[in-house]
């Protein structure tokens, strides 16, 4: 099903992360957010990235992963899935990986629902599992239910 | 020749053109869908001047290309509908025949299914099934009857008779067609070209040069794929508009030489005869010919003096194979000395030429002389343009896209340029402080020119409203002139889009509801042609718009009447409106005051959508009416939508944007005054803004943040919405700045309270208030909710009325109501809170001693609240004030507040009870509540200066 062979990597708690290179925009430090009231958790705020307005979603949040400690600061992947630019925000920044087609597999059933369909598959690599992330899916958080509550 | 309709030969199925054809077809929409916006607009002109020749002339040149074109594209229907428009069309402008009414309502009609079948051509790539032979009859028709002598019914468009497709009105019509071409006596062949001719010439100047350019890369790629019939279309296509074009205007040489090459074109597209080299080369030669001859035209206003009776011969030679090789057997070039001479530099040109296109080098000797006459002949033309910059090349067609990126960098230009100029002052470097002066200077400049960029004259949306004008007055018997001022006024391009559908919608009821008929207008000794003024004007960095008609105007009474027939208001509210205001309730959703609903407009919505809708984009409409004399309609309207001037607050500890459409005004409450001026009416906070009752938002509470300073000092910032008014109550008031909006992304759109972020002078955002959202999601402007509810002077008029009304009981089953203006807030006290003040119970309340009146004792309802009873208690006081003093009506519990028509069933048998109203199915005693507090505290209502001493005394 995959057809990426380069994945952005990033370390989200003790979970190891990738994204499709091409829909990586760019990778930054954790720069303040402005704060969105009525927004649902997942949305942290929005950043002024050189004049763009771009929304910042939590992926703990997002895939109901335990906060992040106070004192440790996420960083930036911004991805861009069709018109829209979103940052993602992650623990950590890995390297640019090169996998090979043999080593994919599809998610297990038996990892948890919320990480699950977010996820596109899973690449088996040498001491650990690369998670391929579905931008699209991911960034795709409705407010209109936020607002109904 | 070529007129006659072609045989679709290249689409025998109209569905299925392959790409280059969709390419033709969709530059044939586009370029038609242009003309057609003209087209009306000069046939409204031509009914007021059907004389002018001028017009005319644009019409049929305009029909003309229509219908060469889809002639040749194969749409036949298209065709013979244009067909049949173009020759009636030259009866006019030949004088044959004179204009009248029903000739221009067929043209019109014209017009209108040509766009139709235009936009079937867009969606389906077909001309659609409807049938267009009766308007082919009907133009027809009025081509030889004197068309006065038997009205015509209206030609409709809309509605097509289900008889037999294509209409074979097309016989006669060749004749008409070959009159520019062949014969050329209709125009004064003169070679100057009328100085009326003017603006159509330097048009066709600018397609034509564009479409030659196209030629010369059509031929060659011809010459090497001769059997590609698109290109051959295309080709055919180019010369037969100018051929069309110029034989109308009036350039005979010129169509000469465009008529032989699209006849040999024509004999190549139908696969007559095979293209090649000689054959190209005098095509070519064609088209060097015809450049020489614009820019003649464009230089010196006429063809030119050079004899191209060589090239036609040539031309008109390679139309049969032996006349081809005729040609190809000489060896010089038989072209070639026709289109030497017109050539001021012959020689010299030849290396670039060559080397410019290789494919050229491979190619005859008599080829390469082309390709140079060429070149010195384009140098020629270049000298002579850079006279005076050259029609073609003083406008350039940009992507909207581009403008808008380009607008987006300089919105982040000027917030760079507003950063730099917030470190100026620290740093002292004098060429640091120039330079950032520079960038400022230029920054505003460039802002100011992107702009421009991006505006258009507000006549391209008017240019349709003759039309809408002369159709909506013949259709209900009106005679309204339309007059336009200020077509020239620019505005952002997007909001022009936006205000297109609300402008038609107010002209239209202009001419509806505005002018009278003539009938009527006689009898008010007026002119029986009404007039409907369109103007626009920049003011205040902001355009007006104005519809101005001298029309019956708004009889506010009317609009009372019917306002309160349908809901729309209270009879309270009523008698506190002005005329203007009644007159602004046109604008209120579910109103039309038409007395008969027409097909025109009426139908009860449209007004509050116009207002929705220009509100939309941040404008305001404003109606002004005075009966008998006319009414003025005023929309204000933003030049842009990217940057606004917002007003900056905080709440919550974040800083947040709201637009200065919204503002009416700041009211800052200090102290004791803040804590005593908002008052609660069932927990909902309001505030006396003078006189009238302002419901109260909390920001803070609204957005679900917590109170970030906890100042006792209250801001409200009094906005409007939707024609209502509440107040803002925000933590801090920073200051009204420029700002950049900018959208929000996809998971945030269903936020109804914000509509856009900024960027901030220190580079950090802030979010946009949607006010009309936020006061929606606060319940402020419900449906129906009371506007701002008025202290009311006195209790009236209380049959068949809508009234707002507090719902409370003094025994355990019992029902009683006041109108809840007369409840200035409803209060809550302990019984051990009372004390005795003579032998009347008070209690004391922000600062003031309040008088308590017990009403069950006054109604003398037994099982009432008696006075002994369980000193931790709360007691329900209704709190009524008068002349800054209040007085506590004690009940025993409140019920409702409802909003409803109230019809007094019983008239009063009981002091203080003003009759018995029927309130959701039960009944319920209205109360006379200023006779209850007068009789209770007869100094009540006279101003009295004990005031003074009680408030001492506290």
């Amino acid at each position: 099903m995959s057809e990426e062979k380069q994945f952005c990597t990033f370390y989200l708690d003790n979970h190891f992360f990738g994204v499709a290179v091409e829909t990586v925009q760019e990778v930054f430090r954790y720069q303040e957010m402005t704060h969105i009231p009525l927004a649902p958790p997942e949305i942290r705020g929005l950043i002024n990235l050189r004049g763009q307005v771009i929304t910042a979603i939590d992926l703990r949040q997002r895939l109901s992963i335990s906060k992040l400690p106070e004192d440790k600061l996420p960083m930036n992947v911004v991805v861009r899935t069709g018109e829209n630019v979103v940052s993602l925000l992650v623990d950590a920044i890995g390297d640019v990986l090169e996998v090979s087609e043999e080593a994919y597999e599809r998610p297990p059933e038996t990892i948890p629902e919320e990480v699950r369909k977010l996820v596109r598959g899973v690449y088996k690599l040498e001491g650990k599992l690369l998670l391929i992330l579905d931008a699209e899916k991911a960034v795709n958080i409705s407010t209109s239910v936020a607002e109904a509550n | 020749m070529s007129d006659e309709p072609v045989a679709p030969d290249l689409n025998s199925d109209e569905g299925g053109e392959d790409d280059g054809m969709a390419e033709i077809i969709n530059e044939f929409l586009v370029e038609s869908y242009e003309n057609l916006d003209q087209l009306d607009q000069n046939l409204i002109d031509l009914e007021q001047n059907p004389g002018d020749t001028n017009i005319l002339s644009s019409i049929f040149r305009t029909i003309h290309t229509i219908k060469g074109t889809c002639g040749f594209i194969g749409f036949t229907k298209l065709e013979s509908v244009a067909h049949v428009g173009e020759s009636l069309l030259s009866k006019l402008r030949d004088g044959v025949l004179d204009l009248d009414p029903p000739r221009t309502s067929a043209l019109l009609a014209m017009v209108d299914a040509i766009r139709q079948m235009l936009s079937c051509i867009e969606a389906d790539r077909n001309e659609g099934s409807v049938d267009y032979s009766e308007l082919v009859e009907t133009l027809t028709r009025l081509q030889s009857e004197d068309s006065s002598a038997e009205p015509t019914t209206p030609v409709q468009v809309e509605e097509p008779a289900p008889a037999a497709v294509e209409a074979p009105t097309v016989e006669e019509a060749p004749k008409q067609e070959e009159q520019p071409a062949e014969d050329p006596e209709p125009i004064k062949p003169s070679a100057e070209i009328d100085a009326d001719m003017e603006p159509i010439v330097d048009e066709f100047l600018v397609e034509s040069y564009e479409n030659l350019d196209k030629l010369d890369k059509d031929l060659i790629e011809l010459e090497q794929d001769p059997g590609n019939t698109d290109i051959l279309g295309s080709i055919f296509r180019t010369i037969h508009t100018i051929k069309g074009t110029c034989g109308f205007i009036g350039l005979h040489k010129l169509e000469k030489v465009a008529h032989v090459g699209e006849n040999l074109l024509g004999k190549l597209r139908d696969g007559e005869l095979a293209l090649n080299p000689p054959r190209t080369s005098a095509l070519l030669a064609m088209v060097d010919a015809i450049r020489q001859m614009l820019s003649c035209i464009e230089s010196d206003r006429n063809e030119g003096d050079v004899d191209y009776s060589q090239l036609v011969i040539t031309l008109g030679k390679l139309l049969t194979d032996e006349g081809a090789q005729e040609i190809a057997a000489q060896p010089a070039p038989a072209t070639a000395p026709a289109v030497e001479k017109k050539e001021e530099v012959p020689t010299a040109e030849k290396a670039p030429v060559v080397a410019e296109k290789k494919d050229r080098r491979q190619s005859s000797p008599a080829e390469q002389a082309q390709h140079v006459s060429k070149a010195g002949d384009k140098r020629a033309a270049t000298d002579r343009r850079n006279e005076t910059r050259s029609v073609a090349d003083s406008s350039i067609r940009v992507d909207v896209e581009i403008l808008d990126r380009l607008m987006n960098l300089v919105g982040e230009l000027v917030l760079a340029r507003n950063q730099i100029l917030q470190f100026v002052p620290t740093g002292a470097d004098s060429s640091f402080i120039a330079t950032s002066q520079h960038l400022n200077l230029v920054t505003s400049e460039l802002q100011e020119g992107v702009m421009k960029t991006r505006m258009q004259p507000i006549g391209n949306i008017w240019s349709k409203f003759p039309r809408v004008v002369r159709d909506l007055s013949m259709a209900v018997g009106k005679k309204i002139r339309l007059e336009m001022e200020g077509k020239e006024t620019e505005l952002d391009k997007t909001l022009i889009e936006a205000i297109k559908d609300p402008l038609t919608h107010i002209v239209r009821n202009s001419c509806d509801h505005g002018i009278e008929s003539p009938e009527k207008r006689a009898e008010a000794g007026k002119d029986e042609e009404g007039v409907l003024l369109l103007r626009a004007f920049h003011e205040g960095g902001q355009v007006n718009i104005e519809i101005v008609d001298d029309g019956g105007g708004i009889d506010p009474e009317k609009i009372k009447a019917k306002a309160l027939e349908k809901d729309v208001i209270t009879q309270e509210q009523a008698d506190r409106m002005g005329d203007r205001e009644l007159v602004n309730l046109i604008f209120a959703a579910g109103f039309s005051t038409a007395e008969k609903v027409t097909n025109v407009s009426g139908r009860g919505v449209g007004m509050d959508v116009v207002r929705t809708n220009i509100e939309k984009i941040g404008g305001t409409v404003d109606i002004q009416s005075r009966k008998g004399k006319g009414t003025t309609l005023r929309v204000k309207i933003p030049l842009t939508l990217a940057i606004i001037p917002a007003l900056i607050i905080t709440s919550g500890g974040g800083r947040y944007a709201i637009p200065q459409v919204n503002l009416l005004e700041l009211v800052r409450l200090d102290g004791e005054e803040a804590k005593k001026s908002v008052e609660q009416i069932q927990g909902a906070p309001v505030y006396r803004l003078r006189g009238n009752l302002l419901p109260l938002i909390y920001l803070h509470e609204e957005l679900e943040l917590e109170r970030a300073i906890d100042d006792e000092a209250i801001n409200i910032v009094v906005l409007h919405a939707d024609d209502r008014q509440f107040g803002l109550v925000v933590e801090g008031i920073s200051d009204t700045e420029e700002i950049v909006v900018k959208p929000l992304g996809e998971q945030l759109k269903g936020l109804a309270a914000f509509s856009g972020a900024t960027i901030m002078g220190d580079g950090k955002l802030a979010l946009i208030l949607d006010v009309m959202g936020l006061a929606q999601k606060a319940h402020v402007i419900a449906e129906h909710s009371e506007k701002t509810l008025a202290v009311s002077q006195s209790t009236q008029a209380l049959a068949g009325d809508r009234q707002t009304l507090l719902i409370f009981g003094l025994e355990d089953d019992d029902r009683m109501a006041i109108p809840l203006s007369e409840v200035a807030r409803l209060e809550e006290f302990r019984r051990s809170d009372v004390e005795q003040s003579g032998d009347q119970d008070v209690v004391q309340y922000r600062g003031e001693i309040m008088p308590l009146i017990y009403l069950s004792k006054y109604l003398n309802i037994e099982g009432g609240i008696s006075q002994e009873r369980d000193p931790n208690e709360l007691m329900q006081a209704v709190v009524f004030t008068r002349n800054e003093r209040s007085v506590g009506l004690v009940v025993r519990r409140i019920i409702d507040i409802v909003d409803e028509n109230i019809t007094v069933k019983r008239g009063a048998n009981r002091t203080g009870v003003l009759g018995t109203i029927v309130v959701q199915d039960r009944v319920t005693d209205l109360l006379d509540i200023e006779s209850i507090v007068q009789d209770a505290d007869p100094s009540f209502l006279i101003e009295t200066t004990d005031l003074a001493l009680a408030e001492e005394v506290n």
